[in-house]
């Protein structure tokens, strides 16, 4: 009697519970498309020299080389820029116009300008400077920039101004 | 007096052959003749529908949280006795093959333009419902989240809506 009871409770879970499961029906499908754009964030702030960021890398930055005839000045300021981007061939690079008088009337060309990069060596700016990488890409890059003029004694004195750019550019 | 006579043995006459016909209309004496066998055959029926195909999302700028530019209205029928939808993302898979997946946990999803989402990296319920519940048109609402480690491109995958009963 017992065998039967335990052959009947078999039937009813082998048979009878799948045909419960069984009542799913077929599924519907959503297509999803997904377009991301490239993208490159910049940001950037000017501090000046009594900023604790720009008085630590200034300390830390090894002197410029100088050519004969030549003083180095060290701007006031310098940039705090943070990069990103989600494009492994994106590059971002520096540029920087001639200097020029408030009245406009005389330059000094930018090639005569120096950048530091978060105090490392001082590289000319006879073309513009790479703060972003190919591939360095999808982690924030956080860079203090200092600048540093060597001046001649065909440069006027005066005060000068000149004009940042960031450009970004594919390199595929 | 012939025509009075008359007139009465018919109006009697009437009476006694009315009668017969009166007792037969009684419920009581109808005889079963024949049996016909009636069976309606109540096949289980569901319906599904969801009014559009395919979402899109365009993530133009730097990563974070984008809606889908469509809304989807979902419409369920059945006469299950208890029914249920539930919803689950696949993988986004890059067109060109270069770049990973986006996971499917990035998918998130709400019901009539609410702010709470619940995203689709495993099976959610979307509705449940009974026989007696009329068919009525729910919107869902999808978001995907991007990272900056999401390569430019374009994704594909699907929503996979299941339809489970307790019959």
């Amino acid at each position: 009697m017992n065998i039967l009871r335990i052959i009947i409770v078999f039937i009813l879970l082998v048979f009878i519970v799948p045909l419960a499961h069984s009542e799913e029906l077929p599924s519907v499908n959503l297509s999803v498309t997904a377009r991301i754009k490239s993208n490159v964030h910049i940001e950037w702030e000017k501090i000046p020299s009594s900023d604790p960021r720009y008085m630590a890398f200034a300390k830390k930055q090894n002197m410029s080389v100088l050519k004969e005839g030549e003083r180095a000045l060290q701007l006031p300021f310098a940039l705090v820029v943070k990069l990103r981007t989600n494009d492994p061939t994106k590059i971002v690079k520096i540029h920087v116009d001639n200097l020029k008088s408030e009245n406009g009337q005389k330059t000094i060309p930018a090639e005569k300008l120096y950048i530091s990069i978060n105090g490392n060596r001082y590289e000319p700016f006879t073309e513009d400077v790479v703060l972003l990488q190919q591939k360095e890409g999808n982690e924030l890059k956080d860079l203090v920039v200092l600048f540093r003029l060597h001046a001649t004694m065909t440069d006027k004195a005066g005060k000068y101004s000149a004009n940042f750019s960031f450009t970004t550019s594919a390199i595929l | 007096m012939k025509i009075k006579t008359l007139a009465t043995i018919f109006i009697i006459l009437g009476l006694f052959t009315r009668q017969p016909l009166k007792a037969a209309e009684e419920p009581g004496d109808w005889q079963e003749a024949a049996v016909l066998s009636v069976t309606a055959v109540v096949a289980p029926y569901t319906s599904v529908k969801l009014s559009l195909n395919e979402i899109s999302f365009d993530v133009k700028g730097e990563p974070g949280t984008y809606d889908a530019i469509q809304n989807v209205e979902i419409t369920v029928g059945s006469n299950q006795s208890k029914w249920s939808v539930y919803a689950k993302g696949k993988d986004l898979v890059d067109k060109s093959g270069n770049a990973p997946s986006l996971p499917s946990s990035r998918l998130a999803f709400s019901m009539n333009n609410k702010i709470d989402f619940q995203n689709l990296g495993e099976s959610r319920l979307v509705i449940e419902g009974d026989a007696a519940r009329p068919p009525t048109a729910f919107t869902l609402n999808f978001q995907l989240t991007t990272a900056w480690e999401d390569l430019p491109g374009t994704y594909s995958g699907d929503i996979i809506f299941s339809f489970l009963s307790c019959p």
